[in-house]
């Protein structure tokens, strides 16, 4: 009796616990989120609240669409990452599966190499990337947001470390069968590497939305600003001017993102905490 | 008979080994032109002085290193890291894993709690940025009002030079939450619940049970984290780019910044380099230490 009561209490105390700080850490989401239905009297009113007057005003919306062209943002973004994913998996399956079963000889070097490579930050890299870039007349494309992040040695790490879990007996019993490794990696390795596989592909699309300071170093027009980059310089553009507008930029830049994460949480959590995430 | 087919699988296997080339070929190609090359010619453009579109280059051996020891703006740089990364790390931990244990019960209704703290998971640390610029504005943000209802003046938090760092520190703080909680969710729930079962019967009340049961049990996630969370904030650049674009009066102008702003804004491509090494020589060390202390007692997951 008396300890259920203590329960009941400490879940009390709990969920107060819980509410505080969960508001706390939506604070700043919300208040831009709730900023974007705002009108310019309500942005500017003093004291300032949170909650706009209705949920239907939508002004601020299309005026931050008519001021920059987020459709062109998110669609390279778009295609930036679904390229980088689609690549990363054809080169990286394809490393790991030498790595796990062919082993070529000298292979173990081969693979020191890489993981060794994990340990060179972005920045160490970064001025003679650009060089190389130019030299290639690259600048100002998708292609040079993309082909530098192709040969992703985590990727490589994270689906030798599944492959290598599925015996060498099976590739040569279908290699009796008259299965080559072509074929033995197609309709074996990779179905049945497909939590991995899926794991790695969150990976590689979430860290290539997020980039952000190649993407700005090697664009300079804005028919090729990737998502990060066109809400920075519209912010930077329309800084002073009218908040909401700014506001409702920003959530039409933010939202898919949010979205995505809501609907597929569990995946996501799952591949983000496999391999850390960078920005 | 029996020769031939010893020497025909022979060659079957070497054929076979050999195509491990051609799987590996792509790879190796993209990883030596874009990681091995550079990281490599950094080094020598480190020794060099590059005008800035390319064109000519002269061998100036240290002088770029020793202009570095020498420059205070990049003394300025090392020290507003170290803070930078010191504050973000020691109030990011603690908080993620207050909110940890908070998280790590049955209540009805937990897993929308979680989802919340997840979120800004799915926030790259420019959307982070970007998010805290209208909450932060001196004039319709939320955040100086609530601070004068409670009878404080809040500062042009991204203007002045007093406040620019913490508010950068703050917002890595957020940023890092999603990240840091899911792990430490992770290391609690692999905690043997018997262990709280015996020391309840022994009579301890919570806050020993915390100190002596959770801390040690969680221990290799702390180390973990803590060295993700010193590298993560140590390559900051996006949202101090959106806040306070390193500045004001250098005030945010961590070693990452200055690197970025040297190569790109300022075209010294030799100074630059020399400074990439001394980001790198910083990082290894921090690998290194890594790999000595964590071992295999890590789990990833």
């Amino acid at each position: 009796m008396r300890y259920s009561h203590i329960k009941k209490i400490r879940n009390f105390c709990n969920y107060i616990a819980l509410f505080a700080l969960s508001s706390t850490v939506l604070l700043p989401t919300l208040f831009m989120l709730f900023g974007s239905f705002k009108e310019q009297s309500e942005v500017t009113a003093y004291p300032p609240r949170l909650l706009p007057g209705s949920f239907t005003y939508l002004g601020n919306f299309s005026a931050a669409w008519k001021r920059a062209p987020f459709g062109l943002y998110l669609t390279n973004s778009l295609i930036v990452g679904i390229f980088t994913l689609l690549g990363v998996l054809l080169i990286c399956i394809c490393a790991a599966y030498a790595f796990s079963h062919i082993k070529p000889w000298g292979a173990k070097y081969i693979f020191m190499l890489f993981m060794s490579g994990m340990m060179i930050p972005p920045q160490v890299t970064v001025v003679p990337r650009y060089m190389l870039m130019q030299k290639m007349g690259l600048i100002d494309t998708h292609a040079a947001m993309i082909i530098p992040f192709l040969a992703y040695p985590m990727g490589i790490f994270l689906l030798y470390q599944f492959f290598r879990t599925v015996p060498k007996d099976l590739e040569e019993a279908a290699r009796l069968d008259g299965c080559g490794p072509f074929r033995f990696l197609v309709s074996i390795l990779i179905p049945l590497a497909r939590p991995s596989i899926g794991a790695l592909s969150i990976l590689t699309f979430v860290n290539s939305w997020n980039r952000y300071m190649w993407p700005l170093i090697v664009t300079n027009t804005t028919k090729m600003r990737t998502a990060p980059i066109g809400i920075k310089m519209f912010l930077d553009e329309t800084e002073g001017s009218h908040l909401g507008v700014m506001m409702a930029g920003a959530v039409i830049v933010i939202a898919p993102a949010i979205l995505v994460f809501i609907i597929g949480q569990k995946q996501f959590v799952k591949a983000l905490a496999s391999g850390a995430v960078k920005g | 008979m029996h020769n031939s087919t010893v020497n025909g699988k022979m060659n079957f296997t070497t054929l076979y080994r050999a195509s491990g080339y051609l799987f590996l070929l792509p790879a190796l190609v993209l990883f030596c032109i874009y990681v091995i090359y550079p990281a490599i010619a950094t080094l020598f453009l480190s020794f060099q002085i590059i005008s800035p579109f390319g064109d000519r280059a002269i061998f100036v051996g240290l002088k770029n290193f020793i202009d570095l020891y020498k420059s205070v703006n990049y003394h300025n740089s090392l020290k507003i890291t170290g803070i930078f990364v010191f504050w973000t790390v020691l109030m990011g931990l603690p908080i993620s894993l207050l909110i940890s244990l908070f998280l790590n019960t049955s209540l009805k209704g937990i897993s929308f709690f979680r989802t919340v703290f997840f979120l800004p998971l799915a926030i790259s640390p420019v959307m982070a940025g970007v998010i805290w610029v209208f909450l932060l504005n001196p004039n319709i943000g939320l955040l100086n009002y609530l601070l004068r209802v409670i009878g404080f003046v809040g500062p042009n938090w991204r203007t002045d030079p007093n406040w620019a760092l913490p508010t950068v520190i703050m917002v890595t703080i957020w940023k890092q939450l999603g990240f840091n909680i899911i792990i430490f969710l992770a290391g609690l729930q692999n905690v043997p619940l018997d262990l709280y079962e015996a020391a309840s019967i022994d009579g301890a009340n919570s806050w020993k049970k915390f100190i002596r049961i959770t801390i040690p049990m969680i221990s290799p996630t702390i180390l973990f984290l803590t060295i993700t969370a010193i590298i993560q904030s140590f390559e900051s650049f996006g949202s101090i780019d959106v806040l306070t674009s390193g500045g004001p009066a250098n005030a945010t102008n961590v070693l990452v910044y200055s690197l970025y702003k040297d190569a790109f804004v300022n075209f010294r491509t030799g100074y630059a380099s020399a400074q990439a090494y001394v980001i790198f020589i910083i990082l290894l060390l921090i690998t290194m230490f890594q790999f000595k202390f964590m071992g295999k007692k890590v789990h990833y997951q």
